[in-house]
């Protein structure tokens, strides 16, 4: 299925890539820019520690994308909490697992084993495409009417265009 | 470092750090705390003085608010655990906005040193090495733990081990600070 797709953007840190991918939609035309729909993404985690070893892959949707954002900026912004008691062994300080159940992904895996600096670089790809999202042009869910707008907009120009002349006359 | 990273003028990144509601004495002490700590680690990792900190405030355009070394001294001696008069000046939340910025800028400054010194971490600790055997996080160590001691309330009483688990700790944090969003990072790490 990914291959009728078309990429739309890919965020590349030294230890991952991110690429969202989407179809772009025939409303496209009407739209004036381009709308895009069955978005998706494929993520690439690459480790360092392990070079001869296939990069770990994991495929979702838009929505699986969103709860992956969600999982990796609530686990960092944890990590990042200020304690009083601030000590803790460096495996602990470098190593960290997170639990993937709210993706509710297809296959595997259901948790992700990453350094301290992948889990940098995938919260990095993803706050870029978190803060990005939003200028993506999009057709699921909240875009239709955004199309129907632009189809009401056309409709109503072509009215004042056809209409004119005869209210003139 | 990366090519598609761009970087906010200081007045817009102000704009995203939002206050809710104001913090509690509680809270502010832990800012205060929390602020001058990753101070001195970015201190003991990159050599940076009252000269770079100061720099970086006129950059951000900043001044206004830390104008002069004495201005810098107050705001980090506002930190409650340091010895003497620490804690005794309050710190608004405009100061540590400023605070926020200017530490960001230093470690994104820096991003290729803290990310390196994150590295070889990753590589002691899954070889079992001692790390001040390494040359760079033993400088770092030594350093930080000279500034705590000399500084800290109760620095002396610290172990070397959690001296060592605590500068880690602020290496790390400035590694995720010192990206395009750090800041933002940050404010939420300062007011959850």
């Amino acid at each position: 299925m990914l291959s009728t797709n078309a990429l739309i953007r890919r965020y590349t840190p030294p230890t991952c890539t991110l690429e969202i991918w989407g179809k772009r939609s025939p409303l496209s035309l009407w739209a004036g820019r381009n709308l895009l729909k069955d978005v998706g993404f494929q993520l690439y985690l690459d480790d360092p520690r392990q070079t001869e070893r296939e990069p770990l892959v994991i495929k979702g949707s838009s929505y699986q994308l969103q709860s992956l954002c969600d999982v990796v900026s609530n686990y960092m912004q944890n990590l990042l909490q200020f304690r009083e008691n601030m000590t803790s062994p460096i495996q602990e300080l470098t190593q960290h697992q997170l639990s993937l159940d709210s993706l509710a992904l297809s296959t595997p895996p259901d948790t992700l084993n990453l350094s301290i600096t992948q889990l940098f670089d995938l919260a990095n790809a993803l706050d870029e495409y978190s803060q990005e999202s939003a200028l993506l042009p999009k057709l699921d869910k909240t875009l239709p009417r955004k199309a129907l707008l632009t189809w009401s907009a056309t409709a109503a120009t072509l009215i004042i265009a056809f209409g004119l002349p005869f209210r003139i006359r | 470092m990366y090519p598609t990273v761009k970087t906010s003028s200081p007045v817009s990144q102000w704009q995203q750090l939002p206050l809710e509601s104001p913090p509690d004495e509680g809270q502010l002490d832990n800012i205060k705390t929390h602020l001058d700590l990753l101070l001195m680690a970015l201190e003991a990792l990159a050599k940076i003085g009252s000269e770079a900190i100061l720099q970086a405030a006129q950059v951000l355009n900043l001044e206004g608010m830390v104008a002069d070394r004495v201005a810098l001294w107050r705001l980090r001696q506002s930190n409650p655990l340091r010895k003497g008069s620490g804690g005794r000046k309050k710190l608004d939340v405009e100061e540590a906005r400023s605070l926020v910025l200017i530490i960001c800028h230093l470690a994104s400054q820096n991003q290729e040193l803290i990310r390196r010194s994150v590295s070889l971490l990753e590589q002691v600790g899954n070889q079992g090495q001692a790390p001040h055997r390494i040359a760079l996080l033993g400088d770092y160590l030594d350093s930080f733990s000279q500034l705590y001691q000399e500084r800290i309330e109760q620095g002396e009483s610290l172990t070397s081990g959690q001296l060592t688990e605590i500068a880690f700790k602020l290496m790390i944090d400035l590694l995720f600070y010192s990206s395009r969003n750090g800041h933002r990072r940050l404010w939420l790490a300062l007011l959850p």
